[in-house]
Formats: C-alpha cells, sequence, structure tokens
C-alpha cells in the first residue's frame, strides 16, 4: 500500500531516550516487533510443519494439528505466516535503508548544490510524486516482471523521493547557518564541509522518517504480492497468501491470518513511529506542554 | 517582464502553471519510457496463439499499430495525437483509450469522491474533538483508531467487508456499481448518483448508492486515519492563537468558537491534506477495485499493467499524472492567494 | 453457511418491478425471461471475423449463426443448421446448402453471397482467426450452393464451421459501415455495439470490459429463444459464486471444484470434461538445456509425476491425459493407456541421467487459471514433488503476456501451459508433431523422430477417418515414450446455474445460449 505515514512538520532532533517507555502505546509496540523480531529469527525453531511441505490435508480449518488450517495445497498457514515474516521484515528494512541512503545523499546534493543540479533532482522528485505510489510501483514491476527483488527495485524507484526532499529542505536551512559559512572562510572543499558539518545534523530527523517508513513498505510490498508483482511461489509471503485466499472464500483461515500478521507489525511500529515523533516535535503530541 | 514584476502574484501564477505543463511533458516522458523497457512483445499477448506464428497477420498487426516505427516516431507521433485528445487504440479491445478511460474515470472519481466526503467529516470531527480532548482517554482512543486506519492492508480490509457484509450476512451489494438488473441512469457526468438524480430515477440512486457503501468505506478508513491526525494537530495550533484564547476568554460558547474561528483557521492544512488523501485514495483503488468488481481506474490499470498494454498504460499514467499536478497546482495556487509571502520567495 | 432469503426474494422483486418499467408488455412473465451470465472476460472484440476469445464466442452464438453447429457434448455431434454439407471423398472440397427463408436482423434475406462475403472478409482482414482458413478458398456456385475448397487433405472443415467466428454477417450493412474484404477493413468498432447478424439476438449495450447486453431479435427467422434478454458481466470467480447463490446470477463459468462443493439445492452444477489440457513441457533443444534435453531425465519427470496428487487440485470431474487428444474428439487414447507413476523407475531414470541437482528454471503464467484451477497451484504442487524425487525446479512466474514471448520462441526451458485445439478435431494435433507449432514450443524440429513424421504423413493421406483414427492412437503411443510434453489433465468444464436452466456444454467447452433450455 502506499499509506506514508505522513510526517508534517520535521521534527529537531533531541533524543531523550527514556520518553518512550513513558508511552503505553509505544511500548506495546516495542513488545509486539521485538515479537515478530524473534519470530523472524527463530522461524525454523517455532514453526510446527516445513512452510512449503504439501499434503493431502488440503483447506483443512483451523484445528489440530494445523492451528490455523491448511492451504489449497495442504501446506500449514500458521508455519507459513511464521516464515513469512522472513520475507517482510527484513526486505522492508532493506528498502527503507536503500531509499533513505540514495534519497539523501541526491536530497544532500541538490540542498547543498542548489541550481541547476537542485533544478534537475527536484523536478525529477515531482515527476515521481506526480503518480500514486502503488500505481507506479505496479507498472514497474510489471515491466521488470514479478519478483521480489524487482518489487524491491520498483518500490525504491517511488520511495526515494521523500527522503530527497526531507534531506533537502535540511541541509538547505542548515547551510546559511553560521557553521557552514565558516567552512566556507576557511576554504573547505564543498564535499568535506557536507560531510562533517551538515549530515550529522540532518541525520536525526531523517532517521525518524525511516522508522516510520517500515511499516508503509511492508505494507507497499505485501500490495504487490497480492497482484502477484513480488513473492514468487512457493515461498511464504503475506500478500501473496492472502491473494491465494482470496481463491476459495469459505476457506477464509487462508487470507484471514497473514493479515492480521501484517496488520499486527504496521500497527506496532506506527505506534512506535508516533511516539517518536511526539517525543521529538512535542507541539503536536499529547506529551508536550499543555495548552 | 517588468509587467509581471509589478504582479507578483500573476508571475506566481504564470511560474506554476508552466512548472505544471512542463511536470506533464516530463509524465509522459517517464510513462512512454517505461512502456519501452517492456521485455515482452504486446503482438503476442493481442494475437491468438496460431495467428501469432503467421508473419503477415503479425506485420499487419504492428503497422495497424504503428509497432513498426523507430521509438521516437512512436513517441512524437503519440505526442501529436495527444495534443488532439487522441490517446491511441488499446491494444486488448481496438476502443480508443480516451473512451475507456472516459468510462472508467467517473466510476473512480465518484468512489473517492464519496470517500472522500465521507473521511472529511469524520477526520476534521475527530480530529477537532481529539485536539478538544488531547492528552485524555478520548484522544488516546482516536489515535489508536487513526493508526489503525493506516496500518491495515487495504485489500485485506476490503476482503474482510466482501467476506462479512456481502459473502455472509447478504447486507450490501459486493460487486460492481449497480445491480444487473438495472440499466445505467443516461449519461451525463458518467456519475451514477448524480446521473440517476438528473433523471429522477430514486431506485437507480438508491441501489447505486448502496454499491458505493462497502468500497467507500474501506477507502474512507484509511483516509480518516490521516485526516484525524492533521485535524487535530491543524486544531491545536489555531487553539494556540491569541485571537481563540481570546475569544474563548471572552466567554463565547465552545461550539460557535469551533464553527466561527477554530476550523475556519484550521480549513488550509486540512484542505492541503485532503488534497494528498485523493491521491492516497487513488492508490487505495487499485487494491479496492479488483476486490469489490469496481471497473475504475484502478481495475483498468491493472488490466492494462499485467497485459502490458502500453497504449493504456500511458493514458492511465497521463491522466493520473493530470489529477495529481493539478491538485498540487490548486494547493499551491491556494497558498499562494493566503500566504502572500509564498509568492515572493518561490 | 446460511444465507438468509430476504435478499432474494427482494432481487426477485426487484427484478418484476424492473420487467414491468422496462418496457415489458407483461409484467411478471417477463422477469424471469431475463438472464444473467457471470463470466471472467477476455473479450477483445464482437466482430465475428476477428473474434477468438472464449467470451466472445460464448456471447456471439446468440448473435451470428454459422453454417453447421455441434448439438451435443461429442466432437462427432455436428449438425446442419444454416446450411447442408456435402464433403467429397478427399476431404478438401465442402458443399453448403443454404436453407430456405434464414434472414438477417433487418429482415433481408440471407444469401450465398453473404457466406461468401463474410469468409473472404474473415480471410481478408487477416484477424485471429484467419488462420482457420489458411489454403481455402470460398465459392459461390449458384443462389442455394457455396463450397469450400482447401488446398490439402481438411476433415476439420464441418468442426471449423461450427465456430461462432464463422458467423454470417450481412455483407450489405458490414459494407455500409466501412467493412471491406483487406486488412483496411474498418467495420470493427461499429460491429463491437451493432449486430449485423442472424441469430436469435442482437447487441443491445456493449462494453468490452465490464457488460455486454443481448435482446431478443423481434424479427428472428427461427423459433424465438426461451429467454428475452441475456446480460454477461465480467466477474471474477470468487463473486460468481456468490451471485450465483444468491440468485443475482444465472449462470457462472468458472467456478473451480473446490467452489462447487456444497451447493445449495437452488442452484446445479453441469459438468464435462474439456478438451483443454495442462502439460508439462520439457525443452529438448540442448542450446537451451542440456538438462531438459537429456531423455532420461525427461523420463523421470514423466514417471516421477504424482499424477493423481495433481488430479486430486482439479476436482473429481477432471480426467488424467491419456495421449494427447482430448476424451472428447475421436482418435483419442483409452484412458487406461496413460503413463503410469513410476518413481522406482524415475528415479533409476535420474541417476543414468546424470542430474547433479543443478536448478531448472520452470516457468509459469501467474495470473491465469484453467476452468477455476490456477496454474501457480499447479506448478507449486509439481515443484514440491519433483523436489522429493531429487530434481531441482526453480519457478519463474510471470504475467501470461510476458510468459508467452519465451514461450511461443521456444525458449523456456521447462514450463507448465495449458493448451486447447482451436476446433475439436484431432487434425489439430498435428501441431505436437516434430517441427510444427507445438513441437517447436519444446524444442523439437523435424527430424526428431522419424516414426511420428512417417505417421503424419500417412495420416494426412488416409481417407478412411476410423484408419486415421487408430494411426492417431498409435502416434500418441509413441508421445507417451520420446514426446517432450508431459500431459497432466484435462480440466472439468464446470458451468454453475440455477437449477431453472438446462444446459448442454459442447465440445468446445462452451455452451449455446440460444439453445438454452427455462424449466
Amino acid at each position: 500500500m502506499t499509506q506514508s505515514t505522513v510526517n508534517p512538520a520535521l521534527p529537531k532532533p533531541r533524543f531523550r531516550s527514556p520518553a518512550i517507555l513513558r508511552n503505553p502505546l509505544a511500548v506495546i509496540g516495542i513488545v509486539i516487533v521485538c515479537a515478530w523480531l524473534l519470530v523472524a529469527i527463530f522461524a525454523p525453531l517455532i514453526a510446527p510443519f516445513d512452510p512449503l511441505a504439501t499434503s493431502e490435508d488440503r483447506l483443512a480449518p483451523p484445528g489440530a494439528p494445523y492451528p490455523l488450517g491448511t492451504d489449497t495445497l495442504g501446506r500449514d498457514v500458521l508455519s507459513r505466516v511464521i516464515f513469512g515474516s522472513q520475507v517482510s521484515i527484513p526486505l522492508s528494512l532493506l528498502l527503507v535503508v536503500l531509499s533513505m541512503t540514495l534519497g539523501s545523499v541526491l536530497g544532500a546534493i541538490a540542498g547543498y548544490f542548489g541550481r541547476a543540479v537542485d533544478e534537475i533532482i527536484m523536478r525529477i522528485t515531482d515527476l515521481v510524486f506526480a503518480f500514486p505510489t502503488i500505481i507506479l510501483a505496479m507498472v514497474i514491476a510489471a515491466v521488470l516482471g514479478p519478483s521480489l527483488q524487482n518489487a524491491v527495485i520498483a518500490m525504491l524507484i517511488v520511495s526515494w523521493p521523500s527522503y530527497a526532499r526531507v534531506m533537502r529542505s535540511l541541509v538547505m536551512s542548515m547551510r546559511h547557518r553560521e557553521f557552514v559559512l565558516a567552512d566556507r572562510m576557511l576554504r573547505f572543499s564543498s564535499f568535506s564541509s557536507l560531510r562533517v558539518d551538515v549530515l550529522p545534523n540532518v541525520i536525526g530527523s531523517i532517521l525518524v522518517l525511516a522508522t516510520l517508513d517500515v511499516g508503509t513498505a511492508i505494507l507497499l510490498l505485501s500490495g504487490l504480492s497480492y497482484l502477484g508483482l513480488g513473492a514468487v511461489p512457493p515461498a511464504a509471503e503475506w500478500g501473496s497468501m492472502i491473494s491465494v485466499g482470496t481463491q476459495n472464500m469459505d476457506a477464509w483461515w487462508i487470507a484471514l491470518f497473514p493479515g492480521i500478521a501484517i496488520l499486527s507489525i504496521v500497527l506496532a511500529l506506527n505506534f512506535i513511529g508516533d511516539a517518536l515523533r511526539d517525543i521529538l516535535d512535542p507541539q503536536s503530541g499529547s506529551t508536550g506542554r499543555a495548552s | 517582464m517588468r509587467f509581471l514584476r509589478k504582479y507578483p502574484l500573476v508571475m506566481f501564477l504564470t511560474r506554476r502553471v508552466g512548472i505544471a505543463a512542463l511536470l506533464l511533458l516530463g509524465v509522459t516522458i517517464v510513462t512512454f519510457t517505461l512502456t519501452n523497457l517492456v521485455p515482452s512483445d504486446p503482438v503476442n499477448q493481442a494475437l491468438g496463439d496460431k495467428a501469432s506464428g503467421d508473419p503477415a497477420i503479425v506485420a499487419q498487426y504492428r503497422a495497424d499499430h504503428g509497432l513498426d516505427q523507430p521509438i521516437v516516431v512512436q513517441y512524437v507521433t503519440y505526442l501529436q495525437n495527444l495534443v488532439q485528445g487522441d490517446l491511441g487504440v488499446s491494444l486488448q479491445t481496438s476502443q480508443p483509450i480516451a473512451q475507456e478511460l472516459g468510462d472508467v474515470l467517473p466510476a473512480t472519481m465518484e468512489l473517492a469522491g464519496v470517500a472522500i466526503i465521507f473521511s472529511l467529516i469524520l477526520g476534521v470531527g475527530l480530529g477537532t474533538l481529539a485536539a478538544y480532548r488531547r492528552g485524555k482517554f478520548t484522544d488516546q482512543v482516536l489515535r489508536v483508531v487513526s493508526l489503525f486506519g493506516l496500518s491495515v492492508p487495504t485489500f485485506w480490509l476490503a476482503l474482510l467487508a466482501y467476506y462479512f457484509l456481502f459473502y455472509q450476512w447478504g447486507i450490501l451489494p459486493g460487486s460492481g456499481r449497480l445491480d444487473p438488473t438495472l440499466m445505467p441512469p443516461p449519461r451525463v457526468t458518467g456519475l451514477y448518483l448524480v446521473d440517476s438524480l438528473l433523471a429522477g430515477d430514486i431506485e437507480t440512486f438508491g441501489n447505486a448508492l448502496s454499491h458505493l457503501i462497502l468500497p467507500a468505506a474501506v477507502l474512507t478508513l484509511y483516509t480518516v486515519g490521516l485526516l484525524v491526525r492533521f485535524a487535530r494537530s491543524a486544531v491545536l495550533e489555531v487553539l494556540n492563537q491569541d485571537y481563540v484564547r481570546a475569544a474563548r476568554a471572552k466567554g463565547l460558547r465552545s461550539t460557535s468558537v469551533v464553527i466561527r474561528y477554530v476550523l475556519r483557521g484550521a480549513m488550509v492544512p486540512i484542505i492541503t491534506v485532503v488534497g494528498l488523501a485523493f491521491g492516497g485514495l487513488l492508490s487505495g483503488t487499485v487494491l479496492v477495485e479488483s476486490v469489490f468488481a469496481w471497473n475504475g481506474l484502478g481495475q483498468y490499470a491493472f488490466n492494462a499493467a499485467s497485459n502490458l498494454n502500453l497504449p493504456a498504460i500511458m493514458g492511465v499514467g497521463l491522466v493520473v499524472g493530470v489529477i495529481y499536478i493539478t491538485i498540487n497546482l490548486i494547493v499551491d495556487v491556494a497558498y499562494g492567494f493566503i500566504d502572500p509571502r509564498v509568492r515572493v520567495t518561490s | 453457511m446460511k444465507r438468509s432469503l430476504i435478499p432474494i426474494a427482494a432481487a426477485a422483486a426487484l427484478a418484476l418491478v424492473l420487467s414491468g418499467c422496462a418496457g415489458g408488455s407483461n409484467g411478471g412473465a417477463n422477469a424471469s425471461k431475463q438472464l444473467v451470465i457471470d463470466t471472467s472476460f477476455d473479450l477483445t472484440t464482437l466482430d465475428p471475423s476477428r473474434m477468438y476469445e472464449p467470451t466472445g464466442m460464448l456471447i456471439l452464438r446468440g448473435v451470428y449463426e454459422t453454417p453447421l453447429r455441434f448439438s451435443g457434448s461429442n466432437a462427432d455431434s455436428i449438425e446442419p443448421y444454416l446450411t447442408d454439407y456435402e464433403m467429397n471423398a478427399d476431404n478438401t472440397v465442402l458443399t453448403l446448402t443454404l436453407r430456405d427463408g434464414v434472414a438477417f436482423g433487418d429482415g433481408t434475406p440471407m444469401t450465398t453471397d453473404d457466406i461468401v462475403f463474410s469468409y473472404n472478409r474473415l480471410i481478408g482482414i487477416k484477424g485471429n482467426p484467419s488462420v482457420a482458413l489458411d489454403g481455402i478458398t470460398v465459392a459461390k456456385v449458384s443462389d442455394t450452393q457455396v463450397t469450400l475448397t482447401s488446398e490439402t487433405p481438411k476433415p476439420q472443415m464441418p468442426v471449423i464451421l461450427t465456430n461462432p467466428s464463422m458467423g454470417i454477417v450481412s455483407a450489405a450493412e458490414v459494407e455500409k459501415n466501412g467493412g471491406s474484404l483487406t486488412p483496411d477493413d474498418k467495420a470493427e468498432s461499429y460491429l463491437n455495439t451493432n449486430s449485423v447478424g442472424s441469430g436469435p439476438y442482437t447487441i443491445e449495450k456493449s462494453d468490452l470490459k465490464s457488460q455486454v447486453s443481448l435482446v431478443r431479435n423481434e424479427k428472428y427467422w427461427g423459433e424465438a429463444p426461451a429467454y428475452d434478454r441475456i446480460v454477461f458481466r465480467n466477474v471474477q470467480a470468487p463473486t460468481q459464486l456468490i451471485n450465483v447463490k444468491a440468485g443475482t446470477a444465472n449462470i457462472v463459468t468458472d467456478l473451480s471444484f473446490d467452489q462447487t462443493k456444497d451447493l445449495p439445492k437452488n442452484v446445479t452444477l453441469t459438468t464435462e470434461p474439456s478438451n483443454q489440457m495442462l502439460y508439462v513441457l520439457l525443452n529438448q533443444d540442448p542450446a537451451i538445456s542440456t538438462i531438459t534435453s537429456n531423455p532420461k531425465f525427461l523420463e523421470a519427470v514423466r514417471y516421477g509425476i504424482d499424477y493423481d496428487a495433481i488430479l486430486r487440485l482439479a476436482g473429481p470431474d477432471a480426467v488424467r491425459v491419456a495421449g494427447l487428444i482430448a476424451p472428447t474428439i475421436p482418435g483419442a487414447l483409452p484412458a487406461d493407456e496413460a503413463v503410469k507413476t513410476d518413481v522406482a523407475k524415475a528415479k533409476a531414470a535420474l541417476q543414468e541421467s546424470g542430474y547433479n541437482g543443478e536448478a531448472v528454471k520452470f516457468s509459469v503464467a501467474n495470473d491465469k487459471s484453467v476452468r477455476g484451477i490456477s496454474l501457480l497451484t499447479v506448478s507449486e504442487a509439481i515443484q514440491a514433488q519433483m523436489k522429493e524425487l531429487g530434481i531441482n525446479f526453480q519457478l519463474d512466474p510471470s504475467p501470461i503476456t510476458t510468459a508467452l514471448d519465451p514461450y511461443r520462441d521456444g525458449k523456456q526451458t521447462s514450463a507448465l501451459w495449458y493448451v486447447q485445439p482451436d476446433y475439436p478435431h484431432n487434425f489439430e494435433y498435428f501441431s505436437y508433431f516434430p517441427g510444427n507449432q507445438m513441437a517447436k514450443r519444446a524444442g523439437w524440429p523435424k527430424g526428431s523422430d522419424a516414426q511420428l513424421e512417417a505417421l503424419e504423413t500417412q495420416i494426412t493421406n488416409e481417407p478412411s477417418e476410423d484408419k486415421r483414427n487408430e494411426l492417431f492412437q498409435e502416434a500418441q503411443r509413441r508421445f507417451n515414450e520420446v514426446g517432450p510434453f508431459v500431459g497432466l489433465l484435462h480440466p472439468a468444464t464446470n458451468i454453475v446455474h440455477s437449477s431453472s436452466v438446462d444446459l448442454t456444454i459442447l465440445p468446445t467447452g462452451d455452451f449455446d445460449i440460444t439453445a438454452l433450455v427455462k424449466k
């Protein structure tokens, strides 16, 4: 999905780490995310069955020995949901790291150099923003052919510009600050001043945006897989499991549980992101000063 | 130029419209490039099994659809036709793309429009409530609700709604825009709700509305999630303004304060988000329309992409690009009128 | 699952009210004379001479009429319709005699000129179905007779003439609307929304993506059909199931076996084995793959597949592939001659092939279901079975558009595909013989198997149909040993419909909407 967790005014980075533990929703979020991380890491130990092993128990409803039932090929839904975390979580993290890196670098270049470079990079981001995320990602993925790798490339193409914009505006506002001016006087080369002074100041803000984006990435990836443009069978992936479930509505368990998995982890990430935003930007949050 | 400099607003508008036009050209290049990267040959899908093995038929098809020309020529031809409102012909149906888009676009607009109205009412109402109850239990509940809306996979939610409200309980219709026994109302706008009212056909209106409820409600949940957050912070900001504090201190009744001062002040940022949310809705329709067999732009885009129907993909890209750019332009211009600083600095 | 009767009653009431308003003369009686058919559309045109797809066939049977037609579910149930027919002894000349009284929707009588025009246009515009009349000349003999003359023996000509793409159009109407006998023909867009045929229905309204409705042709020359209005809607399988159960659709065509379990009483399943075939292709071209082109590897796959397990995915009405020819078509192999799973034999062959666990790309169209059976699901099952045997198939799913390209070029290493003969006749199966179209897709050129190639020539020149059928059986036994096609199953055609409708599934896998019976 394209549900970008919109982040209005970007906060100034002022980390007060224990504050997050005072927010009950954030604590719930952290617990759920940690639980999913453990599930992903220890999937082979937790899952009762091989997620790819077919059996003659086709379309068995939830019950022993299949707590969440089986799919059209008699594969255990629980085991597939568990192994699905090994696809969605690492790939979403990878995507966010990639788009953060690419977007930040391009945004910093645009913001620092300004003029023609800025104009070109910003017009490209405008172009990407001129399409709804999933439509553009869908077309790119369809053109490249379905595979997880191509889905990630498609998502990267549509997701870097938001980082570029944030980074650009931050760099531009920083550029006028004294320490950068001082650099200029000392005749530092442009690149080294970008590296030494500007970047550390904006990295905090970008990281907040990234946290919120992991959830968006999970939704988008599952959406593409649901459309048949992501994970390649027989791999267990949540979006494609839901799509298989639509073939037979009476076997509701095939589609229900992967959806709950997606919802739980994305909601947890949003709880955390929301709390982080409150902490870093008290203006809009409930923990800020009283009115 | 001097004239323009003398009237910054005119210059601002000229500049914005110019940028929008350039963006549109960019959109055509992007869609055209994308569709020409396609690894497979559209001829294969369009022609049948045996026919595709017959060089004469293939050559004829290529010539008919201009696929035998060099890419640059194809692009220039495309632009020339575009200027005349000709978006080409679908490889799947041989119908003009413009006509097909004209059929599917109102369906999506009607769905997105109803969803936007729902979510504007709900989102602003709940957002204002959350701002007034800031930090209290209601605020927390609304926060969870809005985060839920942002976190739930739309296609899965659509399936749930479909499964329970249609499949199991049969409360609401689950596919299409009208019952098959009804004929669509005579076309004026293409929006069934409007057209059926114009025709004075209350039965069709009611039927179209009942078909809209499920998909629109699913789309609404996401947008509401977005709007509640924004409305809340926009209202909070206004609440801190001196004039509102003064009004409240004077003892004006809170409902009138909300309507006269707070919402008016908060409307600009909220309208901006509605613009953004509309884009989100267009995305959502791709996944939701397929569940509810809603014959709109989203389904059309998906069909075009998976069948590599190049002219159709370009048509969709163009339409969507135009909608997006127009919304952005409107938002920009609105800002320009409201906040004079924007005109000067941009 | 329990359903309340209220929505059904409401729908029925609504239908009553509507047909009253819609100008029906006698309200109640007309209400049930409307029929809604939900099917997954693959419609690209409603011009019969360009039409090739199943949805188009289904719809156009009501609008255009063909010289001959099927009366039952078997491929030999051909009967005269618009014309009588007679084939000469060499199977090269087919003579059609037009019956009296046939008229188009506008009341003008059909002539042999219309038949000649229709077929010359079909050939001349080089649309999809033009291949069927390759090498055939159409000539008017008299005001009642037309001949179709083929360069080579074509005993399948009568079968071809039952296909709705062979429907007769009114020459005058088509010419008036831009039609011609060359690729410059411009009549298609007119024909997409208008009818120029002699059928019992005319097109009321059409949107190729979503919905087509037909209404009764008031001036129909023959007996009036059972229904006054037929609506075809583009609906995917899961929704079809709901609609037919709820009574908002009367006939649905794409349900899988899993979806047709536990149907309520008001709904009936009619099923027949189809002539479609799901098969695994293993490329024999060593330049594509030295693994799949190894005969021992082919043998390992052929004997290693658990056919019964695959068949269970498709339901009890699907049948195993015995030879290549579908059981409804003369010349098919008896069911008991199908290849039998033999894991020991497969393992021995695999050992002998020298295969060492290398990954083998296995392509599949991931957006395609055949009669409700998802190709992707079947390929996953095969992949899992082969893994147990020690063969490492790597699935390579892509949309059918993308997959068709390398398939038709013979570039796929291995793949799961479905095929259907264009016309239900055994001559269509020549395509599998070495060097022909289907064989080339499996990298199997002329000279690959002398025995099969000799049989091909022998069958073509054999005048006796019984003898030809025997020779076809002999060929299929050979295919079961050396052919690069591993046939899995013929899926069943499942048509689920209101119990108040009676229908017969034709050998083409669809049904004739003009022959529906209302109970």
